[in-house]
């Protein structure tokens, strides 16, 4: 958006002015957050995500029957954070104005986060935060989630299909062909970043089993030898993309779908069994309450419960050993820790939200069961969760065995992005400038990475600059922090020219051993009188997305309350990717690293 | 410049105002091995706290609120504890119950030697009539019924040695059960955590050695150490403080065999049938039986006000008196010779439950339980 014009565009070179704004902090909360009663002890509950509705409704049961522990009542709060976000800000240090606030009870999707926390804590030297004899809410499987004719496809429901099958499928040039489905085109593999998401730790975890032929006792002495090596990569060479939640896909997928194309989008993906009944009931992101629901989906997803074993989420309430949880609060999180795993009312809430109750006490029934493409019977066995310094070696490997990425980051750098992100804050590019700079760090030697800005009356009449020419991160990294540093709002946006040029650029350079993608970070509505042609973008994308075979992922950020985010979300569904909301300016660093787990 | 030294101000005060942000709540991370679960409550406000083991819970809250109920001047308030924790914290003087519900009188033993070993009197009073022999309950294995089919047919008693082979085959299938049910997995409580974790050892101990009450020497012998470790290695942990609720809530998929208290899975086998319907799980009688003596004692000493020694003695001896009632009512078994089952439990016979059990052993003298924890320690890295 305009703001300053005519400042020249020599002044996109500057330099060495903001170094010092990289340690500037967002303010502000990730969550909106009600106040605790004066009598009562708060108690704050990091969650992920999948089960956000469902803890809040318990919240708001429990907090109405005021439950006293340590002579006071006790008030919870519950705040969303993805199960790797969260263990990574812990153990690298919880930030309140980045982080929310400091959770009394952290409830992951997985116990095995707990084990990854307190085996990183331990290599600093730090005692444990997540005890072991913790309390679990309730349990969900995690599965391999197909539209319903491939898993036919495959033999299902009678055979028995394990993850050996779909990873033989996925690394199979022949794809879909070879199971006389050439229509389907390749099979794709989706998955999930596993320093994020639950379902893609257990994911990578589910590899490495398949790769050594195991079902228990997975060492880290079996991670190393190249074979296995060779195998892990094999499977991450089949991904399209990953990301920060499975959600991203179902919601992909469900769009797809609704326009015909479900079975071209995606193959498989594993996820959460619970997830598989919210995309069938037309609610892919699992924001309905239990009685609400959504348009189905044309084509159903059944749940695949792997032959070989599979990983239980089992949603543990962890009453962190953490400093700043003191005793009284302990006692009040212990409190509502007892309520929600003993209560026959809340534990019946888990299954109507889908999940397996932790108390035995609830029997298993709908919605789980045939009529969801669920199986209350199954999983007939599990494979044993690794202990936690293979866990944490499985991550570092994935760091090397990971698909490589080749992005390009495309900035609007227009004269909004001057204004002040928070009253009497740093601005949105400062911000900005911050968010790209930590992000940074998750790039790593072998992946490639450019940047380009854009706002109009650039030199010669351009709307966009390439700064740095996209190239290896070993290098490049440092030339990004560098341009990005010295940056400085101008004109007005150009968002269309701009992000066809980034396409047509990336396409030009397609590798197909890469995950190629643009991450479009903008705040404003395209203002450029000579295009103004926002039908011929999309459409563009859209044709050039399901007939080629390069194609090139663009993840916008819609940054800031002005941002045009409705057409911002068209880029992205154009081109198969997703979305990123920082309409609340203060959040792109939390949400530029979502952004960036995609890679 | 001006602009960019501005902005440098600007920055900087904002990473001061980042740090001011991370406001964070200390304090001190010391934990108690007893949650207070109930409070008696009492118009006269004076309670006194009985500590009693997880497995008997629900036997203890009976007790407590009938003596509430009849208005006493000190109440009696509930809170729950592992006795082989307890043990230690009494022991060592971090816990100070009037009233203590253990899983073994041995528990006593136990907290009155890490009591002497650090100078000080013994912390339970274990004299003639001062300990009350409430209920007992052995440990036994439960198994997924069809799991259970398949070991009955393969062992000629399903039992310590019988899970300890199964789990050292390739897996079910290779002993004549599922390809999809893959290993054999075990689960029993933590014996660095759970009384139910430790006697479980004990019974192992006593298997290995063949004969009832293992003597220490087996604690020497290599091969229990071998053998622990085979079985430690089948096993899966599984979450929470009663390892057979969390058996029944995870289903055969994740443990297809569990020990534990015998009344802990009694009161599990209505459960398994609902959640893995029809026949939910059997219980088996390992080949050497441990059976728990639930016992209650007093921690009365010299500083305790009259009152409130008055009103501990006076639970206790109305536990004694209610002994059999409440155990019949809780899924345990008399405390007297035989220990024969009555109530809840006497109707499990169908799933396995016996109605008398003919041979057993006590639990072990603290020197053993003790060297039973260090091995698993050892074992468990």
């Amino acid at each position: 958006m305009r703001r300053r014009p005519g400042v020249h565009a020599a002044a996109l070179v500057m330099v060495a002015l903001l170094p010092a704004c990289a340690g500037v902090k967002a303010r502000g909360s990730p969550t909106t957050r009600s106040a605790i009663p004066s009598d009562c002890t708060g108690v704050d509950i990091a969650a992920s995500p999948e089960k956000i509705t469902l803890l809040e409704d318990v919240a708001r049961t429990f907090n109405g029957k005021r439950v006293q522990a340590g002579g006071k009542c006790v008030f919870v709060r519950v705040s969303k954070k993805s199960s790797g976000a969260a263990e990574q800000s812990l153990s690298q240090g919880w930030e309140e104005s980045r982080d929310g606030p400091s959770p009394n009870i952290w409830s992951p999707a997985g116990g095995a986060w707990g084990s990854v926390l307190d085996q990183h804590l331990s290599e600093k030297g730090e005692g444990e935060y997540a005890p072991t004899d913790y309390k679990a809410l309730m349990l969900t499987p995690l599965v391999i989630a197909m539209p319903r004719p491939m898993a036919e496809a495959l033999g299902w429901p009678q055979a028995e299909i394990g993850y050996a099958d779909v990873i033989a499928l996925a690394r199979d040039p022949a794809g879909w062909a070879a199971k006389g489905h050439p229509e389907w085109r390749p099979f794709k593999l989706r998955k999930t970043n596993p320093n994020f998401s639950t379902s893609g730790l257990n994911a990578t975890i589910t590899t490495y089993y398949a790769a050594t032929g195991k079902v228990r006792g997975l060492s880290s002495d079996d991670l190393g030898s190249p074979t296995v090596r060779d195998f892990v990569a094999g499977v991450e060479q089949s991904v399209v993309h990953y990301g920060d939640t499975t959600l991203t896909f179902l919601s992909n997928l469900y769009r797809e779908d609704q326009r015909g194309r479900g079975l071209t989008y995606i193959s498989a993906v594993t996820v959460e069994e619970k997830s598989i009944l919210d995309y069938n009931k037309g609610d892919p992101e699992g924001k309905l309450r239990p009685d609400q629901s959504g348009t189905k989906p044309r084509v159903p997803l059944v749940a695949i419960y792997p032959k070989e074993g599979t990983l239980f989420s089992d949603n543990p309430l962890f009453v962190l050993d953490a400093p700043w949880n003191d005793d009284a609060h302990k006692t009040a999180a212990r409190a509502f820790v007892d309520y929600v795993t003993s209560d026959r009312g809340a534990q019946s809430q888990t299954l109507q939200y889908g999940f397996r109750p932790g108390s035995p006490d609830v029997a298993l029934g709908a919605p789980i069961d045939a009529d969801n493409g669920l199986d209350p019977k199954k999983p007939s066995t599990v494979l044993e969760v690794p202990r936690p310094a293979t866990l944490a070696r499985i991550l570092d490997l994935w760091e090397q065995t990971r698909k490589r990425a080749r992005v390009l980051l495309l900035l609007d750098v227009s004269g909004s992005m001057g204004d002040e992100a928070v009253a009497r804050g740093p601005t949105k590019l400062d911000l900005a400038k911050q968010a790209i700079t930590e992000g940074l760090q998750r790039f790593s030697p072998g992946d490639q990475l450019g940047l380009w800005v854009f706002t109009t009356d650039l030199t010669g009449g351009a709307d966009y600059l390439e700064l740095v020419p996209v190239g290896d991160a070993a290098s490049t990294s440092e030339q990004v922090r560098g341009r990005v540093a010295g940056l400085t709002p101008l004109n007005g946006t150009p968002l269309y020219t701009a992000t066809l040029a980034a396409y047509r650029g990336m396409q030009s350079g397609y590798d197909p051993q890469r995950i190629n993608a643009i991450v479009v970070l903008s705040d404003g509505r395209n203002e450029d009188r000579r295009n103004d042609d926002r039908a011929g973008l999309l459409q563009a994308l859209a044709t050039t997305t399901k007939e080629t075979q390069a194609p090139v992922r663009i993840f916008p950020i819609s940054y800031g309350k002005d941002a045009d985010q409705p057409t911002l979300r068209s880029i992205a569904e154009a081109t198969d990717a997703a979305l990123y909301d920082a309409s609340d300016a203060a959040t792109i660093v939390t949400v530029f690293q979502a952004v960036v787990s995609n890679f | 410049m001006r602009s960019r030294l501005l902005a440098l101000v600007v920055a900087v005060a904002l990473i001061g105002g980042g740090v001011a942000l991370r406001s964070r709540r200390n304090a001190g991370s010391s934990t108690s091995p007893v949650d207070s679960t109930s409070s008696g409550g009492h118009a006269s406000g004076k309670t006194i706290d009985l500590l009693c083991a997880r497995e008997a819970e629900a036997l203890c809250r009976d007790a407590v609120d009938s003596f509430n109920a009849k208005k006493p001047k000190v109440a009696v308030s509930l809170s729950l504890g592992d006795s082989s924790q307890a043990a230690l914290d009494i022991g060592g003087g971090k816990a100070r119950p009037l009233l203590w519900l253990a899983s073994s009188a041995q528990f006593f033993s136990l907290a009155n030697a890490g009591a002497r070993d650090r100078g000080s009197r013994e912390a339970v009073a274990t004299g003639a009539g001062d300990v009350v022999a409430v209920a007992s309950t052995p440990i036994v294995l439960g198994v997924w019924s069809d799991r259970a089919a398949v070991l009955s047919a393969h062992c000629a008693s399903v039992g310590v040695r019988c899970v300890h082979d199964a789990a050292g085959e390739s897996g079910w299938k290779a002993i004549g059960g599922q390809e999809a049910w893959g290993p054999v997995k075990l689960t029993f409580a933590d014996a660095l955590r759970a009384a139910d974790g430790l006697l479980t050892l004990a019974a192992i101990a006593d298997t290995f050695a063949d004969r009832a009450d293992a003597e220490s020497t087996v604690l020497d012998d290599p091969r229990f150490h071998d053998f622990v470790r085979d079985l430690e290695k089948a096993r899966t942990a599984l979450p929470g403080d009663d390892i057979a609720a969390a058996f029944v809530a995870n289903g055969p998929a994740r443990a297809d065999a569990v020990f534990s208290f015998e009344s802990s899975l009694a009161a599990q086998l209505d459960n398994g049938k609902r959640r893995y319907p029809p026949d939910g799980l059997k219980l088996f009688y390992p080949e050497r039986l441990i059976v728990a003596d639930i016992s209650l004692a007093t921690l009365v000493d010299d500083t305790t006000p009259s009152d409130e020694r008055s009103a501990a003695i006076q639970f206790r001896d109305q536990m004694a008196r209610s002994a059999a009632g409440l155990a019949a009512a809780h899924g345990f078994r008399s405390a007297g010779a035989g220990n024969a089952a009555g109530g809840a439990l006497a109707a499990h016979a169908a799933e396995g439950v016996l109605p008398d059990l003919a041979s057993s052993s006590p639990v072990p003298e603290p020197a053993m339980l003790d060297g039973l924890q260090r091995l698993w320690k050892e074992v468990t890295g």
